[in-house]
């Protein structure tokens, strides 16, 4: 599975980015990523399920846009802190600490 | 996964928006006082009531079932109503509610670092700027602490605040810095007042007004004052990672951090760095250094609570597309009219031109 993430905006308006596929990362980390992935359901979700309205007033909220790439099975979707289904959410939060340690590594 | 039906309601106005804005920024000889306050009140609310119904404030405390020992305050009474999200990320919450109005100290340091800061917000504007709470009627304040796993961040989601824990390591809990509590209120202040469009130069407005309060109100709690206050955003939530950084200078926009995880401050101090780029809902972070520097400049000259009363005036001034050449004129409007009423020094409103001038608006 090809996973590209991207995770912007928030109080520090923090950058975070982050490439992989679980044919080539440690076995453990593929293993957790592809776990969070299938009981996340995201391959099921749909762009139109989300409330895009209600930005008024909304300040401060990480923005996501999260590829998933596996056989047949593509997605991309967009979401942010507050519409984000909350299954989905271990998932955005796993793939930004993967972030953030690619780049304290370098 | 269970579908959403969506409801497509049309909202349309009578009158267009782009007809409202042009009203709210004619001057004197066009448009009378009176009605260009009445455009920018329209021009908010119509803003508002576009928006969904999930962005609207509730009482969320009064449908939870009673909790042993924890009151919840009566609805529009200023009440803060703090919550145990429990590491969990459902959204939107209620989750427990783990302090009311009123309660004594809990065990846990963030619920009562948010109870006390979210106190000095409500007093800050109700003491010094005449504000009976965010929306001026007393609209209860709701904080939702411990979300998420190591969650990072803290938000206003349009009717309550939320505030991560941060990973121990690049951040501390969010919760911890009143700056961050009342940074994140501000934005409901900001929302029923000038309602400042969270995109471009307006959102890089509403993103400096909650710096701006955010560091005039932990000011007044630290017993500080301009001279020897920081100027710094989130210094207090930095890890030992980056222990010694902070998020933003006002002092000197663009010092703030320069490490291997956020990269170099990319903040402005002048237009001509102004960031012109896509990121950041167009640099609502990043272009905020501009009005933030303008303050600083202010406050070091007539005092930081002067000159949050000149700001104040000024957001209940502007209108949810103001651009900064809008707030340019509108600041020092706002000082010249409380020059007259003498509640700033003579000599105030000359202040705030130079500060303009000085970041190149």
């Amino acid at each position: 599975m090809q996973i590209d993430f991207a995770s912007s905006g928030g109080f520090a308006n923090l950058q975070l980015a982050f490439r992989g596929d679980t044919e080539t990362m440690p076995e453990n980390q593929a293993q957790e990523l592809e776990r969070l992935v299938e009981s996340s359901g995201v391959f099921e979700v749909q762009q139109d399920d989300f409330n895009t309205n209600a930005a008024i007033g909304r300040a401060d909220v990480i923005s996501y846009r999260l590829t998933l790439s596996d056989g047949p099975r593509r997605t991309t979707l967009w979401m942010n802190d507050v519409n984000a289904p909350a299954s989905v959410r271990p998932l955005l939060s796993s793939l930004r600490k993967l972030a953030i340690e690619q780049k304290k590594s370098g | 996964m269970k579908t959403h039906e969506k409801q497509h309601r049309c909202f349309c106005t009578f009158v267009p928006p782009h007809i409202l804005e042009h009203m709210a920024k004619s001057s004197d000889e066009v448009v009378h006082e009176s009605v260009r306050e009445a455009a920018r009140l329209s021009m908010i609310q119509d803003m508002q009531l576009r928006a969904s119904r999930a962005g609207q404030a509730m009482d969320i405390a009064s449908l939870l079932p009673p909790q042993q020992g924890i009151m919840a305050p009566p609805p529009a009474t200023a009440g803060r109503e703090v919550f145990n999200c429990m590491n969990q990320w459902g959204q939107p919450p209620p989750y427990m509610l783990a302090r009311g109005e009123g309660d004594p100290v809990t065990p846990d340091d963030d619920i009562n670092g948010v109870y006390e800061a979210g106190g000095a917000v409500r007093d800050y504007y109700r003491n010094k700027l005449g504000r009976n709470s965010i929306d001026n009627l007393g609209l209860n304040q709701v904080h939702n602490v411990h979300f998420g796993d190591h969650y990072m961040n803290a938000f206003w989601d349009g009717s309550q605040m939320t505030y991560g824990d941060g990973d121990g390591m690049v951040f501390v809990s969010f919760a911890r810095d009143p700056d961050v509590i009342a940074h994140e209120l501000t934005h409901g202040v900001t929302q029923h007042t000038a309602g400042l469009v969270y995109y471009g130069q307006s959102g890089a407005l509403n993103e400096s007004m909650s710096d701006v309060f955010g560091t005039v109100i932990q000011q007044a709690i630290d017993g500080k004052t301009a001279d020897d206050a920081d100027w710094l955003i989130g210094n207090d939530i930095m890890g030992p990672d980056l222990y010694g950084e902070a998020l933003r200078s006002m002092k000197a926009p663009g010092t703030a951090y320069d490490n291997y995880m956020f990269g170099k401050d990319p903040q402005p101090d002048h237009m001509i760095h102004y960031y012109h780029g896509a990121d950041d809902n167009q640099g609502v972070h990043i272009n905020s250094g501009i009005p933030n520097k303008v303050f600083y400049l202010v406050a070091m000259d007539i005092g930081t609570d002067k000159a949050a009363l000149i700001w104040y005036s000024t957001l209940q001034r502007l209108w949810p597309t103001a651009i900064f050449g809008d707030f340019a004129y509108m600041v020092a409007e706002s000082a010249r009219l409380l020059t007259k009423s003498k509640q700033v020094p003579v000599g105030t409103t000359q202040t705030v031109r130079a500060a303009l001038k000085e970041v190149g608006l």
